[in-house]
């Protein structure tokens, strides 16, 4: 039988040895556990940090993309708005120039007519009563001339409704 | 039928009084154990994990924050190498009894150099929190007639904790060990008849010590060593916090 | 003869000792009673509750481990102590 300790008993190197191999085995965990495995889990929550901030980047990014296209978008729509409500002021004024336009060429046209038909109308009426005044001369002195000259009588009818006719 | 229930064996004695024992070369080689175990779990981690080794490592590694952030707070977090190694370390000499070794827990001078180590650990944390005069003050209340009542409570803490690791691991081996005698001696007696070696045969020792040896070495054992380290870190955070 | 009466003595009062081993036995069976009935209202807290069930075990079970100790030094201890005085 080899020689034991006492089952209960205290030695004072037994403990300081206990002491000092759980210190030892301490250093050991930490640097061959703790470390590598603290690395990784940093590096890790680091890479979730990037992609996170990397995703964030990109949803401001978007949002601004957003916000341009929306800006150009409005602005797009204000110009073909405005465009529109000019194109339709323009066409509206045009539209009412050109309208004025005629009913001031018509106007016009009528106006000239009228003149023209008022002239017309003068002139017509002047030279009927010319034409009248000079029959009834022509027809008065053929009245005279048949009572002197019976045989020219015929002859002088013939001339005037001949005449008459001419100036008709 | 001798049964022996005696303390480690002396393997040989340096000068200086210094007595290298079971209790030593089992310690060696659990820390060996340990360290081997520790780098091959960690010698090649990736971000993005490819092995079990990695994921078993990082659980572990988790588990143990988690439960010092649970007991003793965000504060403490530097904590956590210690209580894993004191948590390894109890759990492999409470089950180094599994594969023949002498368990180390089961020598009173290893489970009493720990719990120094814890006791001076809760005292500098006292110390740091509340100064030294704010300890000794701490000591004389409620009234100055208990002071001696609470030095005795002081230092119960480190004797109960070594004692109560101790008393545990070493009750399941003295138990395993009087129930396996006891067994021979029934087994001899049943046999006694049967001759020449046939008489030998342990018919009773082959079952049932291994039944109790799941209770004492497994289950106690893993049960003893969270208990040591929940209470070391309830001792540590309770000193911490300023009375 | 003065031997084999210090070894009974030393047997009988570590048998006395381990007396001790009832307290802890009704207190840990009481405070793992309340920890089920604890359990049963609120299975959510299981966890919780085992842990500082298995904490407060440890506890009471001190005295019940101070006895044993007791108990193995009256066994293993004290009978040499004893016989060295004579």
């Amino acid at each position: 039988m080899a020689e034991t300790l006492e089952l209960l008993s205290i030695d004072f190197w037994q403990t300081l040895m206990a002491i000092g191999n759980l210190i030892i085995l301490y250093f050991i965990v930490k640097k061959f556990l703790y470390k590598p495995v603290n690395e990784i889990l940093e590096s890790r929550a680091k890479e979730v940090d990037d992609i996170y901030s990397e995703a964030e980047n990109m949803r401001k990014e978007a949002r601004t993309y957003k916000e341009t296209y929306e800006d150009k978008l409005n602005k797009v729509k204000n110009e073909t708005d405005q465009m529109i409500k000019k194109a339709t002021e323009s066409a509206k004024l045009r539209s009412e120039e050109i309208l004025n336009e005629a009913i001031a060429e018509a106007d016009n046209e009528r106006r000239k007519a009228e003149n023209d038909i008022y002239l017309a109308k003068k002139k017509a009426m002047e030279d009927l009563s010319t034409k009248v005044s000079s029959m009834v001369v022509e027809l008065s002195k053929q009245i005279v001339q048949k009572e002197i000259d019976l045989d020219a009588h015929q002859k002088l009818i013939d001339s005037a409704i001949d005449k008459l006719g001419e100036s008709v | 039928m001798e049964v022996s229930i005696t303390g480690a064996r002396v393997l040989f004695r340096l000068p200086l009084g210094i007595t290298i024992t079971e209790t030593q070369v089992s310690m060696w080689i659990i820390m060996l154990v340990i360290g081997l175990l520790c780098k091959w779990l960690t010698h090649d981690l990736k971000v993005k994990p490819t092995s079990r080794r990695q994921v078993v490592a990082e659980t572990i590694v988790n588990t143990i924050n988690n439960l010092l952030n649970d007991v003793m707070g965000v504060r403490f977090k530097d904590f956590a190498p210690f209580v894993a190694t004191l948590f390894a370390f109890v759990v492999f000499s409470n089950l180094s009894g599994l594969f023949g070794l002498f368990s180390p827990t089961a020598d009173l001078n290893t489970t009493l150099g720990w719990a120094i180590v814890v006791f001076i650990m809760i005292l500098s944390t006292n110390i740091k929190t509340n100064g030294v005069g704010g300890y000794l003050k701490g000591l004389t209340e409620p009234v100055v007639f208990f002071t001696p009542l609470n030095v005795i409570g002081e230092f119960a803490t480190p004797v109960s904790m070594a004692m109560r690791l101790f008393g545990n691991v070493l009750s399941g081996s003295v138990i395993s060990t009087l129930l396996y005698a006891g067994l021979a001696t029934l087994s001899s007696f049943v046999l006694q008849k049967l001759p020449g070696f046939l008489a030998n045969i342990p018919i009773f020792q082959l079952g049932i010590p291994a039944i109790l040896s799941i209770y004492f070495d497994v289950f106690s054992g893993v049960l003893q060593a969270f208990i040591f380290i929940m209470l070391t870190m309830a001792y540590v955070s309770n000193a911490a916090s300023s009375e | 003869m003065d031997k084999a009466l210090i070894l009974m003595g030393c047997a009988i009062g570590a048998g006395i000792s381990m007396l001790g081993g009832i307290g802890p036995g009704i207190g840990e069976g009481y405070a793992v009673g309340k920890a089920c009935e604890a359990i049963g209202r609120q299975p959510e807290s299981k966890s919780d509750v085992t842990s500082t069930m298995l904490l407060g075990c440890a506890v009471a079970e001190t005295t019940g481990i101070y006895s044993l100790i007791i108990g193995l030094l009256l066994i293993f201890v004290a009978p040499g102590i004893f016989m060295g005085y004579m």
